[in-house]
């Protein structure tokens, strides 16, 4: 049915010169953006001490603690310095890799960092491959089962199990696959990194959730592409419905897609620290987790600082990648 | 009515540029253009819904109501077809009602109308209720943009003929816009044709169409589809 | 709420938060008690018959622990909410009342926060405020109020730009008013319904804090720090650990589907249609197949589950190089019929046909790829948005030479060379940078022009144009009415051109044939549209149209009434309450489509 007939009212874009400027001008936006972004985390992370109520190494060091000792610590930490004095410091230092020395340990803090981070971006990265991997297909297999409401059973499971799926974080799945597939059945190690067999479980505890997320979008992409008009031009051309899926209706859902994976990847990072703490992986996570339990500030301060420009760089990237992939999104968006 | 001078920028672009118009009191002017003409800016703008460089002088300008193209969305879906038309009546709560009525029945709906929905109503009497709700506020304008380019042929008649017929009997002035020309030119008194934002003819109906100046509303002409011409 | 228990989902999303509720409520007045006692001699037990879930360190039973816990863990999780939810309405609403660049930095700020993941954010309270509820409540309290913001922002400006807001601010309605009246009440349920999804990733978000360490802190206990206490025994007796996190996960899942089904219930507005049979149409003889025509449709039926139909026994018959043109307003039937004729028409819809022969083929008799070259390459296809109809993310080129490599084996170079020789045809300019453009790059008009060489890249014999016209502008449409005359003359393919508008179609086409309410009402030459309509509704329809020599001191003809729905179609003449003929047999008795003098046929019992 024709319905309502339409006034066009979008107004054409003008030729490739003025994309090709808005997409230089895109890219700046971004990048422009990305560096106020960091200033404001490293001045958030800089404040983090200073918020502390009281003295933050009378509270780390205790009530008990010599006098002496406190002083000689608030003078290595810069702390009896003027204010901006102390952020210029600071700032000075991160940006030449010194993140300061752990109350606990003294060992430097870059050191800690550089020495786990990787295994944390590992975890995070595998993760997101395999929950891409597993839920854009299934997303569009289930988009293209449930078209125009047909197959009403598997839209009902299929939005039954991935709500249910979304709903358990992480450390749960990590909980549960460890009591099943490492302490009950013995297949995997509960805990650690070494081999292959330990990466198994904490992906898949990460992985999981984000996987439903993403067959959802990806299910809802479809069925909205599977409905436009384009996809009905392809389908009276008679085109094989395996090119019409593949080539016509999956780039265009991707976007979407992608943009929710990029999102989850940062949350996927914040979910990252609990699984680590089950598996007593030896990433940032479990780092953090002792260092703020034991008041340990400088390891805190940087760690925190290193998870915010992951974020930050990360947002960064999906946001370069859509304007690459989509090239409208990028003029769209002024 | 006088339009003086108005002109609308958004960014570097010209929406409309440098328009000046004259609605005499009592007439519909016709006001059409292809899209990307700018004049649904212009209605914006003479309706104080976008800003606006100019003037408008010749009346109140606060007493220029508009009625949209899109009827499925111009009626708050949560109110009652009375209340919509009452919000904007300056009246003691009793004389609502009987205003309510008054008005529904200028656009020949029944008084029982008001206590509807709109998801009850067709498009056309739609339409009616925001022309209604649009007279409450005894306009000296009314400015019409696309008012029947959603409804269907056989209801788009009723829609002109009372537009017509509000003219004639309250005296209202009225800027009527349409892509449609054939149907600018049944209702109007005085077509104005608008070309990328710019205004390149305006006068009396019978002359705009039957003797055009500019060559660009010869090529609108031409281009209207017309029975039975083979 | 019917509509919410009547999906499993949201039954058992419902069943689960009214339980979390009801925990909370009567868990600490009925195991408090048991919860705090200490028992030196049962110290880390296992799962056992008096402790199903084990004790802990001081002896104490860890279910009843579980059952008391449940009103921290909920309480804990509706503060944090509520501290998302006014922070984050009230920075979502900030823009509208800000000037302009506050306005900027405000949206500017929460875009950057929205992808802040708020278990950072937390575990930065933590360390400002210490260990404890307070911190993780702050912080992920703040770290849900960006999404809620950016959710008020967009849902807001969604309404503030909808036409009836335009249509108060004229009115002088007061700022004040038009927010109470108009904004909130159509943004407020999509907020509700996200402060149930909010709660729960609250909760879970205040389990993996407490779970850490970092949240609840003793004496104190809420689910997550019980996981905690559990998880250090998890390899001696799971059962410790499993106890709390199964709380944990129900609270969550529940919340999850509660408020997927309320987010369901409420998108769904119109109940479904009540079953009526479906309607026995009369079938009527079907004379000899006609071997000139390109298409012959005979008796095609289109039904929707519930007795909705809304094409009842159309027959149509195209010459080659005739343009027929197939009118109607809508919901008369007119692109389901012929999105029914190239084989389209959507789930759950039903086709049924006496005959349907496109180039002499019976296509129910074909095999399914003799069927699907046939189609692919002899029908063409032109819809009414050009802007839709191009794939967005691929080549303009590309879109046309997949024709030739599906449907005729050509290599890649030969169909892209046919694909820039199709657009010069369709005198698009500068066709073979065109080609390797994408459709974004191209205007309304030349879109079209890029979907009708789609359709000259096989040998089409019939051109099926869906209202081609009714997006572009009228000096745009007569180029692209005289390509398609220009196309049908040079092929000598047929052309089945639909519209509602009935000056377009008398203009380009041959033959009309009108429609109404899923039925032809009349097919005439279209020299005798304007004074040789036999059919009320044809001539109404004539009547109705103002054209550019209408008489202005007339008012225009209108119909009364409207055209009925397709499950609201009677036995009689659909087009019988409208009609100033219309006698009783006309609401009774189906008028047939006979003969009306030559080439023209006409389904009334009044017409003269």
């Amino acid at each position: 049915m024709a319905g309502i007939p339409r006034l066009q009212g979008r107004r054409l874009l003008a030729g490739g010169v003025s994309l090709a400027r808005a997409r230089s001008a895109f890219l700046l936006r971004h990048l422009v953006r990305f560096v106020i972004s960091l200033a404001v985390l490293l001045v958030a992370s800089f404040a983090m001490i200073h918020l502390i109520p009281g003295d933050p190494v009378r509270a780390s060091l205790g009530q008990a603690a010599p006098i002496e000792l406190i002083e000689a610590r608030r003078a290595a930490l810069g702390l009896d310095q003027p204010i901006l004095t102390q952020l210029g410091t600071y700032v000075r230092n991160v940006l030449s890799g010194d993140f300061g020395t752990s109350f606990l340990s003294g060992e430097p803090v870059g050191d800690v960092i550089s020495a786990r981070l990787p295994n944390t971006l590992a975890l995070a990265l595998l993760a997101t491959v395999v929950a891409l991997l597993i839920a854009v297909p299934l997303g569009m297999w289930a988009g293209v089962r449930t078209e125009n409401g047909r197959n009403r059973g598997t839209e009902a499971t299929f939005t039954s199990a991935t709500g249910t799926a979304i709903a358990v974080p992480e450390f749960l799945y990590a909980i549960v696959l460890v009591a099943v597939f490492a302490i009950g059945l013995g297949w995997f190690p509960p805990a650690g990194k070494g081999a292959p067999a330990t990466y198994v479980l904490p992906i898949l505890s990460l992985a999981i959730a984000p996987a439903a997320m993403i067959a959802r979008i990806s299910r809802v992409e479809t069925l909205r592409e599977l409905g436009s008009d384009y996809v009905r031009l392809a389908r009276a051309k008679r085109l094989p419905a395996a090119r019409i899926y593949i080539r016509h209706v999956l780039p265009n859902t991707l976007t979407a897609t992608l943009t929710i994976g990029g999102l989850l990847l940062t949350g996927l990072i914040a979910g990252s620290v609990l699984v680590e703490y089950v598996f007593a992986w030896p990433g940032l996570g479990l780092r953090i987790v002792e260092s703020i339990t034991q008041k340990d500030y400088p390891v805190a301060q940087g760690v925190i600082l290193v998870y915010g420009a992951i974020v930050l760089v990360v947002n960064l990237l999906v946001d370069v990648l859509l304007g690459v992939l989509d090239p409208t999104s990028a003029v769209k968006e002024t | 009515m006088i339009i003086k001078n108005l002109t609308v920028r958004f960014g570097g672009f010209t929406a409309v540029d440098d328009v000046t118009l004259e609605i005499p009191q009592g007439a519909i002017v016709g006001l059409v253009g292809e899209s990307g003409s700018g004049k649904s800016t212009l209605a914006k703008a003479v309706t104080g819904l976008v800003r606006y460089s100019g003037e408008i002088t010749g009346g109140d300008s606060r007493r220029i109501q508009m009625v949209f193209q899109n009827p499925y969305a111009s009626l708050n879906p949560r109110m009652t077809v009375g209340t919509s038309v009452a919000e904007g009546l300056k009246l003691p709560r009793a004389a609502r009602a009987a205003e309510v009525e008054r008005l529904l029945s200028l656009v020949s709906l029944p008084a029982a109308m008001a206590e509807r929905y709109p998801r009850e109503l067709s498009g056309g009497m739609r339409q009616r209720v925001a022309i209604a709700r649009a007279l409450g506020a005894r306009p000296e304008l009314l400015v019409a943009d696309e008012i029947t380019s959603a409804l269907d042929v056989s209801v788009q008649g009723a829609v002109l003929n009372l537009v017509r017929s509000l003219r004639e009997e309250l005296g209202l002035s009225m800027l009527f816009i349409s892509h449609n020309l054939a149907v600018v030119r049944y209702v109007s008194d005085f077509v104005a044709v608008m070309h990328q934002g710019r205004l390149v003819e305006v006068g009396p109906t019978e002359e705009v169409v039957g003797a055009p100046r500019d060559d660009y509303t010869r090529s609108l002409l031409e281009a209207v589809p017309r029975l039975g011409r083979v | 709420m019917r509509q919410l228990l009547r999906t499993p989902a949201g039954l058992a999303g419902t069943i689960l938060v009214a339980l979390m509720v009801v925990v909370a409520i009567i868990g600490p007045p009925i195991w408090g008690v048991e919860a705090e006692r200490i028992n030196p001699s049962v110290i880390l037990q296992g799962a056992s018959d008096a402790h199903p879930l084990g004790t802990d360190n001081l002896g104490r039973d860890i279910l009843a622990r579980v059952m008391v816990a449940g009103r921290l863990s909920l309480l804990l999780a509706l503060l944090t909410t509520l501290i998302g939810a006014v922070v984050g309405t009230v920075l979502g609403a900030l823009p509208s009342v800000l000037p302009r660049r506050g306005a900027r930095l405000v949206t500017g700020t929460v875009n950057a926060l929205v992808a802040f993941p708020g278990l950072l954010l937390a575990m930065f309270t933590a360390v400002v405020t210490g260990l404890g509820a307070k911190g993780a409540v702050l912080g992920i309290g703040v770290a849900i109020a960006p999404s809620f913001a950016r959710l008020t922002q967009t849902l807001a400006a969604s309404v503030a730009g909808a036409d009836y807001v335009s249509a108060a601010r004229m009115l002088g309605v007061p700022r004040m008013r038009v927010m109470t009246r108009h904004v909130l009440p159509n943004i407020a349920e999509p907020l509700i319904l996200n402060l149930t999804q909010a709660l729960g990733s609250a909760l879970l978000a205040l389990a993996g804090m407490s779970f850490l360490g970092l949240g609840v802190q003793p004496p104190s206990f809420d689910w997550g720090r019980l996981l905690f206490e559990g998880f250090n025994r998890i390899y001696d007796s799971p059962a410790v650990a499993l106890g709390p996190a199964v709380a944990v996960a129900l609270a969550g899942i529940g919340f999850n589907l509660l408020g997927d089904a309320l987010a369901r219930a409420a998108a769904r507005t119109t109940t479904p249609a009540k079953t009526a049979p479906a309607p026995v149409v009369a079938r009527q003889e079907i004379e000899e197949p006609d071997p000139e025509a390109v298409l012959e449709v005979r008796d095609l039926t289109v039904t929707f589950p519930g007795g909705v139909t809304p094409v009842r026994g159309l027959s149509l018959t195209v010459a080659p190089g005739e343009i027929v043109g197939l009118v109607g307003e809508s919901g008369s039937g007119k692109s389901l019929t012929a999105s029914a004729i190239g084989g389209l028409v959507p789930y759950p819809g039903e086709v049924t046909t006496g005959r349907l022969r496109l180039c002499g083929a019976d296509l129910d008799e074909l095999a399914e790829h003799e069927r699907r070259k046939l189609l692919g390459t002899s029908l063409a296809m032109v819809f009414q948005d050009p802007m839709a109809s191009l794939n967005p993310a691929l080549r303009v080129g590309g879109q046309l030479a997949e024709v030739a490599t599906v449907h005729q084996g050509a290599s890649r170079e030969k169909a892209w060379d046919r694909a820039v020789d199709r657009l010069d045809h369709v005198h698009i300019p500068e066709p073979a940078r065109r080609a390797r453009q994408h459709p974004h790059e191209l205007s309304g008009g030349m879109r079209q022009r890029v979907v009708i060489a789609m359709g000259l890249m096989g040998t089409p014999r019939l051109i099926i144009a869906d209202e081609p016209t009714t997006a572009l502008d009228v000096t745009v449409q007569r180029q692209i009415l005289r390509l398609l005359r220009q196309v049908t003359a040079e092929t000598g393919a047929a052309t089945l051109f639909i519209s509602h508008d009935i000056a377009v179609v008398g203009e380009l086409c041959h033959r009309v044939v009108v429609m109404y309410a899923g039925r032809v009402v009349e097919e005439l030459p279209v020299d005798q549209l304007v004074a040789g309509a036999a059919h009320p509704y044809t001539r109404a329809l004539v009547a109705s149209l103002p054209d550019m020599d209408t008489d202005r001191s007339q008012p225009l003809a209108s119909i009364p009434g409207r055209q009925p729905a397709p499950a609201e179609v009677g036995a009689g003449c659909a087009f019988a309450s409208r009609c100033e003929l219309a006698t009783d047999r006309c609401s009774t008795e189906l008028p047939p489509l006979i003969p009306y003098g030559k080439a023209h046929q006409v389904a009334c019992w009044e017409a003269q």
